[in-house]
């Protein structure tokens, strides 16, 4: 691998994401024309540990990712078929996340990168996912990107590595907490957004009027929590729910959260085509919230209203996954990114506070 | 004889410390006092260590690592460390836990209780027979259980030492450890202990000794009608 990785000027990234509630490393290969390819992706979900809370809990996060990354990283290896050696550079989510899981990832990384002699690169976990569909789809700069997962809901313009600018963002709860928070009302169980879509496909979206909170106003930000209320209400008065009952609200909060996700995408579209007239747009959809199928109707509809293109990562890049966190590490390495042992670890990191990295000329990114 | 070049971590304390302990048994220690941000000191520091006594990283052949109890957030990332190191050059690590490391630092042919502070009205304690030698198993008390069964002039040691002495007549030992172990694991002496110790009694898994902080979520859910077959 590492012979390979020399004579072709290829870079091969070690990531690692311990964020949230997924224990995870991977290993992408980077050529010198951009192009990336998987090599191993391991991941751990810690579903288990968290189901009887019925949301993930920081500490019990905290405690599995510590006793298990090592192996996942000797797995990631193994499957890989790599030698610690053949690495070019060690790359673990640096924030934003729960403080204690991101902790026990980047301090493996800056420990494995001084025993091995290898860069860091500390990685912002959303950037990890706004660059994954270069990855996947090989999309060139700008484009936009829709994060939407139980952490974030954002819409953002995608510059460069680095060059990010947000117009906008959730003002009270993320898109992926909304569907926890509905799933647990109606004791759909964990995790709440598979449970819901499940629930929604025998309903009738017609049947209750759910607020489409924002909409109106002539901006790029989300609110779900007024939806959510509205939610709890309509239960609240029909309990004891029956199963139709929970199918018709579950159908009709769907209706509610795509449309309102379609609407925004729109409305970040027509910016984009005022701003960059002469690039096809772009939308990425990024998150977990991406792999529900009526979210994901409700863009391809608005996509192709504006004759842009929408790029969907698989589902297993689109969820916290190391391979993101690996190929961000080799686009920011490819730049000449390089971080210190002593990088702060950061519970809040908003993308757009990132700079653009190294000389990225020749990319296209400027208007 | 000569030992295995050892390179030992701590920082489950208010303190961010490591030591080498060389083939020939002696040790270099680097200590800093801090209340947090181990995580963005400790490899720095291990490169200042490794730098004084002009080895590098692929030299070591064992880790020795703090395992707890103590701060939850520093001990992992002690651990983390640790572990990444032992991936990383194939080499043993051994966890020892806190009480344990603390124990090394006392005199030869003493015993005493360890007592270390843990907040909301509770210990940390272990009894030892000696540097290394544990009586039982370590424990966390309310602090009345922790200080059980002391007499006038019993040894202790730790946080929870002054109470002791205070309130039991105990004796506080930490006047006759070195400066550097006073209040803290000896860095030093970990080190040294863990040339000798045998990986498999010593497995680098934390050890909190306190439940996390979580409930089992209930009261958010409506009422359901009992689920009908074919509705």
């Amino acid at each position: 691998m590492s012979e390979q990785a020399q004579s072709r000027n290829e870079s091969l990234i070690l990531g690692l994401e311990t964020s949230c509630d997924e224990t995870a490393a991977a290993l992408v290969l980077r050529d010198s024309a951009g192009r990336g390819q998987i090599v191993s992706n391991v991941v751990r979900s810690q579903f288990d540990e968290h189901a009887e809370f019925g949301g993930v809990v920081p500490e019990i996060a905290a405690r599995a990712h510590v006793q298990w990354l090592d192996r996942i990283i000797a797995r990631a290896m193994r499957e890989g078929d790599a030698r610690l050696s053949d690495i070019d550079a060690i790359a673990a989510t640096a924030g934003p996340g729960l403080i204690g899981g991101v902790l026990v990832g980047l301090t493996s990384a800056k420990a494995m990168a001084a025993a091995l002699d290898k860069p860091l690169i500390a990685i912002n976990h959303l950037e990890a996912h706004a660059l994954t569909p270069r990855l996947t789809d090989g999309v060139d700069f700008p484009y936009l990107l829709l994060l939407v997962s139980g952490g974030h809901s954002q819409l953002v313009l995608v510059r460069g590595v680095g060059d990010y600018e947000r117009w906008g963002t959730t003002i009270d709860d993320a898109l992926g907490e909304a569907f926890d928070k509905t799933a647990k009302l109606l004791d759909l169980g964990y995790p709440g957004g598979p449970k819901v879509e499940e629930a929604a496909r025998t309903g009738d979206a017609k049947r209750f009027a759910f607020p489409r909170p924002l909409l109106k106003q002539d901006r790029l930000d989300f609110s779900f929590s007024g939806l959510k209320t509205a939610v709890r209400l309509a239960a609240e008065e029909l309990a004891p729910v029956s199963d139709t009952d929970i199918a018709d609200i579950c159908a009709g909060f769907q209706a509610a959260v795509s449309e309102i996700v379609a609407a925004r995408s729109s409305d970040a579209l027509d910016r984009f085509a005022a701003l960059y007239p002469g690039i096809a747009p772009v939308l990425v959809v990024a998150g977990g919230v991406a792999a529900n199928k009526a979210i994901a109707s409700a863009l391809e509809r608005a996509v192709a209203r504006h004759g842009a293109k929408l790029v969907v990562p698989p589902p297993a890049l689109c969820t916290d996954n190391g391979v993101m966190v690996a190929w961000a590490g080799a686009e920011r390495f490819a730049l000449g990114a390089r971080d210190g042992s002593d990088f702060v670890a950061q519970a809040r990191w908003p993308l757009d506070t990132l700079g653009p990295v190294g000389d990225q000329n020749g990319e296209g990114a400027k208007p | 004889m000569v030992l295995p070049l050892t390179l030992a971590l701590d920082t489950a304390q208010p303190r961010c410390q490591c030591a080498l302990a060389l083939r020939d048994g002696t040790t270099l220690s680097e200590i800093e006092d801090r209340q947090k941000g181990h995580a963005e000191v400790l490899i720095g520091q291990v490169d200042t260590l490794l730098a004084r006594a002009g080895l590098a990283y692929a030299d070591l052949e064992r880790i020795a690592v703090t395992t707890g109890p103590g701060s939850f957030t520093g001990l992992r990332v002690g651990l983390s460390a640790a572990r990444a190191f032992g991936l990383s050059l194939d080499i043993p690590v051994i966890g020892v836990p806190t009480l344990l490391a603390m124990s090394l630092a006392m005199p030869e042919n003493t015993s005493a209780r360890i007592l270390v502070d843990a907040r909301r009205d509770e210990m940390y304690r272990q009894d030892f027979a000696g540097p290394g030698l544990p009586v039982g198993d370590a424990a966390i008390l309310p602090v009345e259980a922790a200080l059980e069964g002391l007499e006038p002039g019993d040894a202790v040691l730790g946080t929870g030492a002054p109470l002791a002495c205070e309130t039991r007549g105990a004796v506080d030992l930490e006047a006759h450890l070195a400066p550097a172990a006073r209040g803290f694991v000896g860095i030093a002496a970990l080190a040294r202990f863990a040339q000798t110790a045998d990986p498999a009694d010593f497995p680098p898994d934390p050890f909190y000794l306190r439940a996390p902080d979580a409930k089992p979520q209930t009261g958010f859910a409506v009422a359901r009608q009992n689920r009908r077959e074919g509705r």
